[in-house]
């Protein structure tokens, strides 16, 4: 490399990193949830934005966009996601376009049982009724919930794996609206 | 200050400088995502002509010696610097970890939120990139690193075709980027899937000579050869354009729901001479059926280039017939590549056994009497992903030159054969 080049690298390098760090007072834009679906489950997505409260801000994200991105797409697709306060992932398909990311964020996982996706503070399953549990490990704590009651121990909730929602006696994404809502208040 | 004096302060510094960033940005944690990526490989060819230097006349290393190389070592950094812009870099330690270079660098921008419109269904997906960007021309450009990939080697439509692999065996800058921007818009196709759109405006392709395709070497036995290896060398000068036309590239995606399948095609034009009067135009199409226990890829690309005939840019030091230019020609390339998987084991199947082969054809020749780029290649392969985010690879090619009966008597008197062989390991490793 030419003396030239690598001034020219550097000086190109340092202005770039300038701005970034000039950039740090900036307000954030507030988003409260990031909703990672798949094209296949569109219509439970829009179900579940739905039943949120709408004093509530949600982007969503297709996880099938992964496929066309370039090889760092997961690093980019995660820094989004952390500016949220939750972040929830319906389904598998996401889950394993994501495989091996790690977030810092509480991670709600809704109707997924693959374990590719990590987060740093709080990583809980909402299954229902008919749930699988062969997938989770065996010392995994689950929790079976027929009532908003079952989820009024905050401290206990947060050290539930797997929560078992009987679908029967009470809606998944109400669970899931008031799981979003504990986790904004903390 | 020597080359690799010069390597270790710039790394120096760009440690410095991304620890004082980090910290001044504050949240450092939230706000920088770092990964990355490395392989070192060992390569045994037989068949390869030996050469010259052209600056000396002395005897470069033999290339069917064994070779051994830490090729690649990259970092990706990501920023972000407000809700909706990330900033982002890549920094390769390349050829032995001797020489950085900044792969991309460049600022996206989600329009939609920076707008706050991205409630908005129909303008939820659009956004900018804007600085020394990938070119989004095919699939393996934007898939290029080992650990998205089967195979160590490329496959001829990204080395001779789409410039995505820089000359042997001084592997820097790996991938296809130049400066410009994409505007890159997806819309969601029902529940059958989406459609993505890249378009972007680059710097391009370019030659400071009359001649596109203008690499030359010198054989052992004696004489100086374009060998008209296609645009190796002329996609990597990202930081000029030298005819001040910039060059349009095109580069549309769908994307199945129910099926691990995505297909494109992909277009690109651009003036490539100093006069900016000559075009090269490139259309290809992609293809990706990533399954879980096996995999399909392939590539085509076709390249026209619009060239005046009759320049010779080595009189008196080549044979003419070789290096004299011929007018407007077409080069095309295209690989097909499976893969299986028959042993999967280890927690959450994560650990495997992979076996692959891809078959390879490319033509770069410009109707001239012979070039060793008018080949095809088989590649017979392995890889063993023996322990978390690490793999060894094992593979074997055999490549056949097409046109070997016109082989002029220099080349074959260089070691030329008409059968290329070569055997590579090599570890790949990402976190």
């Amino acid at each position: 490399m030419t003396s030239i080049k690598m001034r020219s690298l550097v000086i190109k390098t340092t202005i770039l990193f300038f701005l970034i760090s000039l950039a740090a007072p900036l307000a954030w834009g507030e988003v409260d949830v990031y909703l990672i679906y798949s094209g296949k489950n569109k219509a439970e997505k829009k179900a579940l934005m739905k039943a949120l409260p709408k004093n509530i801000t949600v982007k969503a994200y297709n996880a099938d966009l992964l496929a066309v991105a370039d090889y760092s797409g997961i690093q980019k697709a995660v820094s989004k996601f952390e500016k949220a306060g939750v972040i929830v992932v319906l389904r598998d398909r996401p889950l394993e376009m994501l495989k091996g990311a790690s977030v810092n964020k509480d991670l709600i996982i809704v109707n997924g049982d693959k374990q590719g996706m990590k987060s740093s503070r709080w990583r809980i399953y909402l299954l229902d009724g008919a749930a699988d549990l062969s997938p989770f490990d065996v010392n995994a704590t689950t929790k079976n919930v027929g009532s908003m009651a079952d989820l009024a121990d905050k401290d206990a909730l947060r050290s539930t794996n797997v929560l078992i929602v009987d679908d029967k006696k009470l809606k998944l994404n109400k669970v899931v609206s008031d799981l979003i809502g504990k986790s904004l208040a903390r | 200050m020597g080359k690799r004096k010069q390597s270790l302060l710039l790394g120096i510094y760009f440690l410095s400088i991304l620890v004082v960033s980090s910290v001044s940005v504050g949240f450092a944690e939230d706000r920088f995502q770092i990964s990355g990526y490395g392989n070192a490989h060992m390569m045994k060819h037989d068949g390869l002509p030996k050469l010259l230097d052209r600056t000396t006349g002395l005897p470069m290393e033999d290339p069917n010696d064994v070779f051994f190389q830490i090729r690649e070592f990259s970092l990706f950094m990501d920023f972000t610097v407000t809700e909706g812009i990330i900033a982002s870099l890549e920094i390769e330690a390349g050829d032995d970890a001797s020489v950085f270079t900044p792969n991309y660098a460049y600022v996206e921008i989600d329009i939609p939120t920076v707008l706050d419109i991205f409630q908005s269904e129909s303008l939820s997906g659009l956004t900018l990139r804007v600085g020394k960007v990938l070119v989004p021309f095919l699939s393996y450009n934007e898939n290029k690193p080992n650990f998205r990939q089967n195979l160590m080697s490329q496959p001829f439509t990204a080395w001779n075709i789409s410039p995505v692999v820089p000359s042997p065996p001084d592997f820097v800058g790996l991938g296809w980027s130049d400066t410009g921007g994409i505007l890159d818009w997806y819309h969601e196709v029902g529940d059958a899937g989406l459609v993505d759109l890249k378009l972007a405006l680059i710097n391009g392709i370019q030659s400071d000579s009359t001649v596109l395709d203008d690499n030359a070497i010198q054989l052992s036995s004696g004489p100086t050869v374009r060998p008209r290896d296609g645009l190796i060398q002329n996609g990597h000068d990202a930081t000029r354009d030298n005819n001040q036309k910039k060059a349009i590239v095109a580069k549309l995606s769908l994307i199945s729901t129910d099926l691990p399948l995505d297909l494109g095609f992909s277009w690109y034009q651009g003036a490539w001479d100093p006069a900016g009067n000559q075009d090269l135009t490139m259309q290809g199409i992609h293809l990706n059926w990533l399954d879980y226990f096996w995999t399909l890829k392939g590539e085509w690309v076709t390249a026209d280039v619009e060239q005046v005939a009759g320049t010779n840019l080595f009189p008196g030091v080549g044979p003419a017939g070789l290096n004299t230019s011929t007018g407007d020609y077409e080069m095309n390339a295209f690989y097909v590549e499976g893969s299986v998987i028959p042993l999967r084991y280890g927690p959450n199947g994560d650990r495997y056994i992979r076996l692959v082969y891809r078959y390879d054809d490319v033509d770069t020749n410009d109707r001239a009497l012979f070039t060793p780029f008018d080949r095809s290649r088989q590649t017979f392969g392995s890889e063993w992903q023996f322990a978390k985010n690490t793999r060894l690879r094992y593979e074997y090619q055999d490549h056949r030159i097409d046109s070997f009966e016109r082989a002029p008597g220099p080349f074959i008197a260089a070691g030329g054969k008409r059968n290329v062989t070569m055997h590579m390991a090599s570890i790949i490793f990402w976190f």
